[in-house]
Order: structure tokens, then C-alpha cells, then sequence
């Protein structure tokens, strides 16, 4: 047996976990942990969550995670190459219909730094017409526009297309 | 010139170049009349013009006196959300303080070798133990979740005086009201709006901020108006949320969602729902009660 004392944190054994630690669990707002919770009737009177809450929110809420540890890409141009990739196979539907997913699916997984550079990127590639922008009940929602998909294929293996768009990502955050 | 006095105008001429005394006698008399007419017709207009001065200034006092009650009422609207934002949050803090107390006070009695023992237990249980159960044997399952079970019994008094903290500490009451409108004020609803007597920050800034009361409260709130959107079969309805005198509001389209329900009465027993169903205000020493508004009350750049 561990003889290291305990401290304050491990207080949390003795408790189901809070609506905001399932937030930053599942990279969403805590309000719609609640709603997600709430439609599915199953928010608890005490406000604390098991991880079959976590789950509901998941399912209910259509939560995707677009990147784990193993594939994130150190580059910038690599990982604005791989989120081309996830757009490209992710939202084309094979009925041909465009799939909208939650804006927050295609940054999850990410570091908060790597979250921002690729929101900007999003952003500019909803500038440059490769994709929508939806309203959702559950936020806003993204999807590919199919007629520039093809063209947004050729975008992810352009070095030097890319390379543009990484700096103009990096420029809206005043980096450059 | 008028008709008739280009006639009396004429009348004097010929008066004039007749020189004949009952002519200019004649003219004369229509002069008089000509100017006892016109005087009338003065004096009737400056009456006109004395009434319309009175009506004008009557006028302009009424407005006045309305704009000043209009400006009032937003005022004592405003006023009102940030006391019991305020009220809020000092009992908010108050909580916090007792609770950061209370979790010193239980980690030191953790300290107790039956009780660390125990959770380190239940640690080892949930990181390591719990996954593998499915593929143990029953027997030995049981003997691990009979053990599991002890230990949390064990520690259940510990994890009961973390979660009530409120309880016990005989706060003064305070009353806080949830204020609610839909707009426009008469017809079909386009928009539902609940103002929550919590910092903005409980949305804006959720993540550097501790869960406390006020954050519980938003959270209890934020589901009362999904499920009453879901009654009013508005689940869907895109719901925003701003910042209003630096309190906490939403506000859910429903234009499109066709919504029949009585929102202010659907509105005012669902917030008395929310109170009555939690003892977290009770302990916490909080009332909440329910406010109906009329819109423009609550539009902020018209106070």
C-alpha cells in the first residue's frame, strides 16, 4: 500500500463527478451538458453525473472526436491537411447529401492552441466557400459544400496553397 | 388681399372720385364693420393660440411625466437583477469558503489509517478494478464489489458532508428572483427570454471560474427553460445567451416553432417547479421566486 498522503483532490473519490468536469471532459459547454441532459430527461436532482451521463451527452449531443494523441500531426500545414482529409470523408454522405456535424466535432481532441489555429483555418476555409456554416439547436453546425469538394482534395496536397492558408490562419491571430 | 376687402377698396375709390358725402358715409360704415369683423376674427385666434399654448404645454408635461416613469421603471428593473445577482453571489462565496473549510476538515480526518485505507480503495476500484470485473469469476466479482460496498459505507458520511454544505450553517434568507418575458408583448411569442440573477461569467468564463452556487443555479434554470421549451414542443429553438446589467440571460427563438402554450403562465410554474424541488436553496439559505415583464422592460439601452 501507498503510504503517500492524501491531498484535497482525492476528495473527488467520494463524489460522482460535477456537470463542469463532464465539460471538459467531453470539450463542450457546460449549459449543453445540461440541455442534452434535460431533453433526454435524465439530469439528476443532485447535478452530479456517472459516466452513463457521459454517454447520453455523447449520443444525445452527436459528439464526435475528430483527433486522438496518436494522429495529431506537429505541423501546421500537416494538420490543416489531415482536417481537409476528416471533412472530405466525415461529412460526404454516400447518399451524396451533405452531412452537418458540430462546429466543436472537427477541433476535439486538440490542445486549446492547436484548437484556435485550427478555427481560424475553418474560418477561412468558410471564406474561401468549402464549407457552410448551419445553425443548429445545438450550436452552430459546419458542412462541406459538395460542388468545391473536389477542389478542397487538390487544397490538402498543394504545398504551397496550404502553406498560404496556414499564414493566413497564423495572421488572424496576429502571429505574423 | 381678400375678396371682399378689394370690394371695400373699390367702394372707397369710387367714393373718392364721386366726392359725394352718402357715398363715403356708406363707405365708411363698411370700413367699421370690415374692422370690427377683423378684430373679432383676432381675438378669436388669439384664444385659439392661448388653447393650443395650454394644450401644448399639458402636452409636454404628460410626456415628460411618461418618459420619467418609463426610465424609472428600467431603472428599478436593472437595479433590482444586480441586488439579487449581487445577494447571490455573497451567499455564493459565503458557501464556497465553508466548502474549501469542509474539504480541509474531511481530508485531515481521511487521514485515519482505516480511512485512508479505504480510499485508496475505492481509488484502486475505479482505475483498475472496475473494468476488469466483467471477466472474473462470479464468486470473486462479488468478494471485490462486497468490499467495495464496505468501504464506501465506510466513507459515506464524508462524501454526505461535502455535498451538503449549506445545511447546518442557519444563513439569513435571501430572495432572488428569476425574471422571465416573451416578445413581442400580445400575440404569437417570437422570442423567450429568462434573465438569472448570476454573473455573465457563469457562461463566459466557465472554465477558469469553481462550480459554486450561482453556477448550480444557472445550471438548474438553464434546464427549466429547455424543458418548458420541450413542453412548448420548441425544443429545437436556437437558444442564445448574453450578458443584461451583467447578469446571465437567454433567450430562445420560438417564431418558427408555432409555440400555443401560455408562456407566461407555462414560464412562472416552471421556475416555482425548479424552486420547490431542490433543498439546495433551503440549505443554501435562498429563495427564488418568479417574475413575468413586459419586453421592453428588460431592453437594456432603453433605460
Amino acid at each position: 500500500m501507498s503510504t503517500t498522503p492524501l491531498d484535497v483532490s482525492n476528495l473527488a473519490l467520494l463524489r460522482k463527478m460535477s456537470v463542469d468536469e463532464v465539460a471538459r471532459w467531453l470539450e463542450v459547454h457546460p449549459f449543453d451538458v445540461v440541455r442534452s441532459l434535460t431533453l433526454t430527461r435524465t439530469l439528476p436532482a443532485d447535478l452530479r453525473l456517472d459516466t452513463q451521463h457521459v454517454d447520453r451527452v455523447r449520443d444525445h449531443g452527436a459528439l464526435e472526436v475528430w483527433w486522438d494523441g496518436a494522429d495529431i500531426p506537429e505541423d501546421d500545414g500537416k494538420l490543416l491537411a489531415g482536417l481537409i482529409a476528416r471533412l472530405l470523408t466525415r461529412l460526404t454522405a454516400p447518399s451524396g447529401t451533405p452531412r452537418v456535424t458540430r462546429a466543436d466535432n472537427l477541433l476535439r481532441g486538440l490542445e486549446p492552441e492547436r484548437q484556435a489555429f485550427l478555427r481560424r483555418a475553418v474560418n477561412q476555409l468558410v471564406r474561401l466557400g468549402y464549407l457552410d456554416i448551419r445553425g443548429t439547436p445545438s450550436g452552430i453546425g459546419v458542412t462541406l459544400r459538395q460542388d468545391h469538394a473536389a477542389d478542397l482534395g487538390a487544397l490538402a496536397v498543394d504545398f504551397a496553397r496550404l502553406h498560404q492558408l496556414v499564414l493566413r490562419a497564423h495572421a488572424d491571430a496576429g502571429l505574423t | 388681399m381678400s375678396p371682399e376687402t378689394s370690394a371695400l377698396v373699390d367702394a372707397l375709390h369710387r367714393a373718392a372720385l364721386a366726392d359725394s358725402e352718402p357715398a363715403l358715409d356708406e363707405a365708411l360704415t363698411r370700413v367699421e364693420a370690415a374692422q370690427a369683423h377683423a378684430q373679432a376674427e383676432l381675438d378669436a385666434l388669439r384664444e385659439r393660440m392661448t388653447a393650443l399654448a395650454e394644450r401644448r404645454k399639458a402636452l409636454e408635461a404628460q410626456r415628460a411625466a411618461g418618459s420619467s416613469a418609463s426610465r424609472s421603471a428600467h431603472e428599478a428593473v436593472r437595479d433590482g437583477l444586480c441586488a439579487d445577482r449581487d445577494r447571490l453571489v455573497r451567499r455564493a462565496e459565503r458557501l464556497l469558503a465553508e466548502q474549501r473549510r469542509r474539504e480541509a476538515e474531511v481530508a485531515e480526518e481521511l487521514r485515519a489509517p482505516e480511512l485512508d485505507a479505504a480510499l485508496r480503495e475505492v481509488e484502486r476500484f475505479q482505475t483498475e478494478i472496475e473494468p476488469t470485473l466483467p471477466t472474473l469469476p462470479h464468486a470473486y466479482r462479488r468478494a471485490i464489489l462486497d468490499a467495495h460496498e464496505r468501504n464506501q459505507r465506510l466513507l459515506e458520511p464524508y462524501a454526505q458532508a461535502l455535498a451538503t454544505v449549506g445545511a447546518g450553517l442557519d444563513l439569513p434568507m435571501e430572495s432572488v428572483g428569476i425574471v422571465a418575458s416573451a416578445a413581442p408583448a400580445s400575440g404569437r411569442p417570437e422570442a423567450l427570454v429568462v434573465v438569472l440573477p448570476v454573473p455573465f461569467a457563469v457562461y463566459a468564463e466557465w472554465t477558469t471560474r469553481p462550480e459554486d452556487l450561482a453556477t448550480r443555479l444557472a445550471y438548474r434554470f438553464v434546464s427549466t427553460v429547455h424543458r418548458l421549451l420541450a413542453d412548448a414542443g420548441a425544443s429545437d429553438a436556437p437558444v442564445e445567451y448574453f450578458d443584461l446589467y451583467g447578469c446571465l440571460a437567454m433567450q430562445a427563438w420560438v417564431a418558427e416553432q408555432n409555440v400555443t402554450l401560455d408562456l407566461r403562465e407555462a414560464s412562472l410554474a416552471r421556475i416555482r417547479a425548479t424552486a420547490e424541488a431542490s433543498s439546495e436553496w433551503s440549505d443554501a439559505g435562498v429563495a427564488i421566486y418568479g417574475v413575468w415583464l413586459a419586453p421592453d422592460l428588460l431592453s437594456e439601452g432603453a433605460a
